[in-house]
């Protein structure tokens, strides 16, 4: 069969692109990623609950905190997303009910959060500058100009990475495991907009209202499996004054309302030593 | 795959990090290959090439069959510049002319594929990128791409009359001038 024009073009292109060396720059930051991957120095093996919640704040897109249980992230997904209303003043919550589909080893399940398109500071198109710390220091607080609520930190790998949307305006996602489990904490002084999460679920996936000293908190739990009743992704979020909250982990509820409640009492704090 | 790739997937799955760096190294060429057809910039390929690393370390336990890693993480890849370019806000609305987004192309100036791909719509160019640069088949990229195979087939082959249109430029039948896409 003779070959066509595009066809020609087409194997010309391949050939060139298959003998293209990759651009040092490019393999340079291949590099990097392997080396700044958590838990890479050191010869630990990976957990079956490892640190999904590490690597997903840590890849987290500029424009918001991903969370992802597993990978997932369907930019065409919204279509087909059920939304959730009810909560106390998160804004939009949906997840696509993958209930009666079949659970496949090779798919990957999750779910996500993040500040839409504009952010938490309507800073849309705005470049953000990362920085990424490995303890929560006196260096974290004179970067972002305050004191915050933070995990624990004797948590295993903490990790703080901090977001500058512009001037005073930061997200600032920790990271790390509290007695095995691990958990993210976003916290975003003076937020504009409210989280959104979005995943996929076997179940409905909002929780009742929990109180954390006196605040209404919604809970989520995104649940993947309907076999394995561990692979899931709860949430709490909230706001406590100026703080807007989500507190993420594959832990339990109890375990991460307790987790919560600590958080909370430090901004209580911070706003009565005013 | 080769039998040292999956046997180094099984030891990066027990923590062997060298394992998990040869994995990667092994697969460079393609990240490099796949992201920069699908995204815009050098810079968005290596975005995309490294977030897609940190999530397939931290989620590769639940990789259960070994053989299919390049697939696994070739999925991540793709969902990773999917989700870049709609965050980044770069895909071009579909109703849009093209001569709008792109440099204009004179008749005089012949396109050649390379610029015919980068004027595609991005779902087109993930499927060439996979069909062509990857050698994948139409049955891997629809479960790369979560589609079915009918629907690759029909983007491939939208993809070419679209390329074979530009090449030729046949501005009678609406060339790249006036080609909506």
């Amino acid at each position: 069969m003779k070959e066509s024009k595009l066809d020609r073009e087409l194997n010309a292109f391949v050939n060139q692109q298959r003998n293209t060396v990759v651009p040092a720059a490019f393999s340079k930051g291949i590099d990097q990623a392997l080396a700044n991957l958590p838990g890479f120095t050191e010869n630990k093996p990976l957990k079956k609950k490892s640190r999904k919640w590490l690597y997903s704040a840590a890849a987290a897109g500029f424009l918001g905190v991903g969370i992802l249980g597993s990978g997932f992230a369907s930019p065409a997904m919204a279509d087909m997303l059920i939304k959730v209303p009810g909560l106390n003043f998160i804004f939009s919550a949906v997840y696509k009910d993958v209930s009666k589909e079949q659970e496949d080893p090779h798919l990957l399940r999750g779910s996500q959060f993040h500040y839409g398109e504009k952010g938490p500071f309507n800073t849309e198109g705005v470049s953000v500058k990362v920085k990424i710390f490995t303890d929560y220091t006196e260096e974290v607080e004179s970067y972002i100009g305050m004191k915050i609520p933070h995990l624990d930190r004797n948590a295993d790998h903490l990790t703080i990475r901090v977001d500058k949307h512009g001037e005073k305006q930061f997200e600032i996602i920790e990271m790390g495991s509290l007695n095995g489990e691990d958990v993210v904490l976003s916290v975003v002084p003076y937020a504009v907009n409210s989280p959104q999460f979005e995943g996929q679920s076997v179940n409905p996936v909002i929780g009742p209202t929990i109180d954390i000293s006196g605040v209404k908190a919604d809970m989520l739990s995104y649940q993947f499996s309907q076999t394995d009743k561990e692979n899931r992704t709860n949430y709490i979020t909230w706001k406590r004054n100026k703080f807007t909250f989500v507190l993420a982990g594959t832990a339990s509820i109890e375990k991460l309302t307790g987790i919560a409640k600590n958080i909370d009492n430090q901004a209580i704090n911070l706003e009565k030593n005013k | 795959m080769d039998s040292q790739m999956e046997l180094d997937v099984l030891r990066a799955q027990k923590g062997d990090h060298e394992a998990f760096t040869r994995l990667i190294k092994a697969m460079e060429p393609s990240f490099y290959r796949i992201a920069s057809t699908i995204m815009k910039s050098e810079t968005d390929s290596l975005d995309a090439a490294q977030e897609t690393i940190v999530k397939a370390y931290l989620s590769l336990h639940t990789l259960k069959e070994p053989r299919y890693f390049k697939t696994w993480v070739t999925r991540i890849l793709i969902r990773e510049c999917m989700r870049l370019l709609k965050v980044k806000n770069k895909v071009v609305p579909l109703n849009l002319d093209i001569n709008t987004q792109q440099p204009e192309a004179s008749i005089e100036e012949k396109l050649d594929v390379r610029d015919g791909i980068s004027r595609l719509e991005s779902e087109y160019r993930v499927v060439i990128s996979l069909y062509y640069l990857q050698d994948l088949s139409i049955k891997d990229i629809a479960e790369i791409i979560d589609q079915p195979e009918g629907t690759v087939k029909s983007r491939l082959s939208r993809a070419r009359k679209k390329l074979e249109k530009w090449l030729s430029n046949d501005t009678e039948a609406g060339g790249i001038r006036n080609e909506r896409i």
